[in-house]
């Protein structure tokens, strides 16, 4: 690794890290700025007790106080107690829900990778036969398609009208139908951009040196071709990951499956702000490493990567 | 035997607005350590007559007739495994851009192994030595660093070295080089060339040196041959061909070579764009251009003629000038 690479992933590290302070510093102000308190939803409660509680919880303390206080205690993984579930830790909630979406998330993202790359690679190489047209049509029809759309569709066909598939995420094989409605949308953007990136990268003038060295096709194919043609692909996989973030929260309401999407809905209309912070940060961390592996597969595989 | 015989080549592009026949009939031999020069203006179908040899067409490009023989073999229509056994091992070829045509993804060393493990039964290790060794007889320096380089690391010049030393890693008997030198600036050029005259005296190469440029076959070539819309228009002995060339076509291409003594000369570029690959008309290709054209040249297509001893042309005149001569 080259100083010039070391300094480009320093840079691309800090820039990970001043973004999540950045998202906690919003998500605290915004939760502050709320005028509702989280204890007066709560029927009548006496005034002397709500006073009580906002003591309870740090909350009769100057915001900037509360802030550095709520700072220290994130980084060492403390998101507090849960205002709504009484002696229940974030931590321990979002455990759960975390090991759910991101099952569900990385299942999703894997598949749609792995299939949309394998089929636009066919494409381009079977270019204008009917397996390419055939793929053509299909992937247009996806990429018009919302996932919670196909997630109710899945949901009708395989549940109800020829009930074959689970249709709650929490039982086995449940995760399925959530997992290919979160998918196809990916898979068939990552396949029409695996063609045309491998048709443009086909004809480039390295593939016929290959050729001339007498290589044979599928070689270069796989060799040659598919390691450029995978540039853009890398660069779709962060607003993918987005994609699939923000599709899960809605798939995951829709299979009643107890995921991150799931806890922040419910926080939400819980006024539950330790939960709501909680599970803010820890999506955005989610996002950024994310972004930030991408960022160096990036320049692993393409090594003219201007690092600046 | 020849080691190289084109018979009547042609090769068409089928694109949707017509056939494009960018090689027609094309015919020369190669013989063993010889070099020979092809060129002709952008265009005029250098490039694709030497994809046809090598048989690395892409679509929608088609061999439509002839036959090319390596050793007395028939490549056309050859299975695919016969000609991607010769591609690389037996006829290995470079290319105008080293930058794009080179995989900017690996490593130098990486792409030269490629032809010598699969063409060789050289190990890994046998084959990494074996890129070292070609990166030193190509004259580039620290050899042994420069296989981990990747090629955007390298100037223009190293990267046509590198392609060079690609294309002899398995001692081929023939490079065919198409415009090895039109992208690099001109005393590389002159040092790229000097470097592929040492190493085929070194190794008994024939070259096939396709350019648009007659300076830079003028020192190099055995025999030249010059093309003008897919077709072979003359062919000579590099001295037919400068000091008596019976084609307005190569007198055309002589007039346009900026000569080094004579820096104030008016370089005189030939008139009027070259012919619509789509709309040949039914004459002699570069009629429409050719300031000498009679009406038989519009109507109908010459036949190369023998001007001499191996000095053939494509031109009407020469048969007018020969009746006349006969008439006296
Ligand atoms: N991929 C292609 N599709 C259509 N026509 C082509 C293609 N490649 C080359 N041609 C045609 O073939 C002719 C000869 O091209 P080429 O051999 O590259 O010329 P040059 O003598 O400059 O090397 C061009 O005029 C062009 O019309
Ligand atoms: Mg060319």
């Amino acid at each position: 690794m080259s100083a010039k690479m070391a300094k480009y992933i320093g840079k691309r590290l800090l820039l990970a890290v001043v973004t999540v302070l950045l998202t906690i510093c919003i998500t605290f102000t915004v939760m502050h700025a709320v005028p509702s308190s989280p204890f007066n939803k709560a029927k009548a409660l006496p005034p002397a007790v709500i006073i009580a509680l906002e003591a309870k919880f740090g909350l009769d303390k100057p915001l900037t106080e509360q802030f550095f206080i709520y700072l220290k205690n994130v980084l060492r993984l403390d998101f507090g107690d849960s205002i709504y579930f009484r002696g229940v830790q974030v931590l321990d909630i979002l455990k759960g829900g975390f090991k759910t979406s991101a099952t569900l998330g990385l299942s999703a993202a894997a598949l749609a990778l792995a299939v949309g790359v394998f089929l636009g690679s066919l494409a381009a190489l079977g270019r204008e036969g009917i397996g390419d047209k055939l793929i053509q049509v299909v992937t247009t029809a996806m990429v018009s398609l919302p996932s919670f759309v196909l997630a109710l569709l899945l949901l009708w066909t395989f549940g109800v009208w020829w009930p074959i598939l689970p249709t709650r995420g929490d039982m086995p094989l449940g995760s399925l139908m959530p997992i290919i409605s979160l998918s196809l949308y990916p898979m068939a953007y990552v396949t029409r951009l695996t063609r045309s990136s491998m048709l443009d990268v086909l004809g480039q003038d390295y593939i016929r040196t290959a050729y001339a060295k007498g290589l044979v096709k599928y070689k270069i194919i796989f060799k040659h071709a598919l390691r450029n043609a995978l540039t853009p692909i890398i660069t779709y996989a962060g607003p993918m990951i987005a994609y699939i973030v923000c599709g899960s929260f809605v798939v995951e309401q829709i299979f009643s499956m107890a995921g991150l999407g799931k806890h922040f809905i419910n926080s939400i209309q819980n006024s539950d702000y330790t939960m709501i912070m909680g599970t803010t940060i820890l999506l955005s961390v989610v996002m950024v490493t994310l972004n930030f592996i991408c960022d160096i597969l990036y320049t692993v595989v393409d090594k003219r990567v201007d690092f600046s | 035997m020849s080691l190289l015989e084109v018979r009547g080549l042609s090769t068409s592009f089928f694109t949707p607005a017509g056939e494009i026949r960018a090689v027609s009939g094309v015919s020369f031999s190669l013989e063993e350590g010889e070099t020979i020069g092809v060129v002709g203006e952008s265009g005029s179908g250098k490039s694709v007559t030497a994809y046809s040899i090598m048989q690395i067409l892409t679509h929608p490009g088609r061999i439509t007739g002839g036959s090319v023989k390596y050793r007395g073999e028939e490549l056309v229509g050859c299975p695919e495994k016969t000609i991607a056994s010769i591609r690389g091992n037996k006829i290995s070829m470079i290319f105008q851009d080293s930058m794009t045509s080179l995989n900017p993804v690996y490593t130098v060393g990486n792409q030269l192994e490629e032809a010598i493990l699969l063409h060789t039964d050289r190990e890994k290790s046998q084959a990494r030595a074996r890129a070292v060794e070609m990166l030193r007889l190509v004259g580039i320096n620290e050899p042994d660093k420069r296989v981990r380089q990747y090629p955007h690391e390298l100037s223009g010049g190293m990267r046509q070295r590198v392609m060079i030393a690609m294309a002899l890693a398995c001692e081929p008997d023939i490079l065919i080089a198409d415009e090895p030198t039109t992208a690099l600036d001109v005393t590389i050029q002159a040092q790229i060339l000097e470097l592929m005259k040492e190493l085929q005296q070194r190794l008994g190469l024939a070259i096939i040196l396709i350019t648009h440029d007659l300076g830079v076959v003028a020192g190099m070539c055995d025999k030249i041959v010059v093309m003008y819309a897919g077709r072979i228009i003359e062919r000579g002995s590099a001295e037919d061909i400068f000091y008596e060339p019976r084609h307005e076509y190569t007198k055309g291409l002589l007039r346009s070579i900026p000569s080094i003594e004579n820096e104030k000369e008016r370089l005189i570029p030939i008139t009027g764009a070259p012919v619509d690959m789509l709309m040949l008309p039914s004459g002699c290709a570069f009629s429409p251009r050719c300031d000498q054209a009679m009406k038989i040249c519009l109507s109908e297509l010459p036949e190369e003629m023998s001007m001499g001893d191996n000095h053939n042309a494509a031109c009407w005149l020469n048969v007018r000038d020969m009746a006349g001569k006969a008439a006296v």
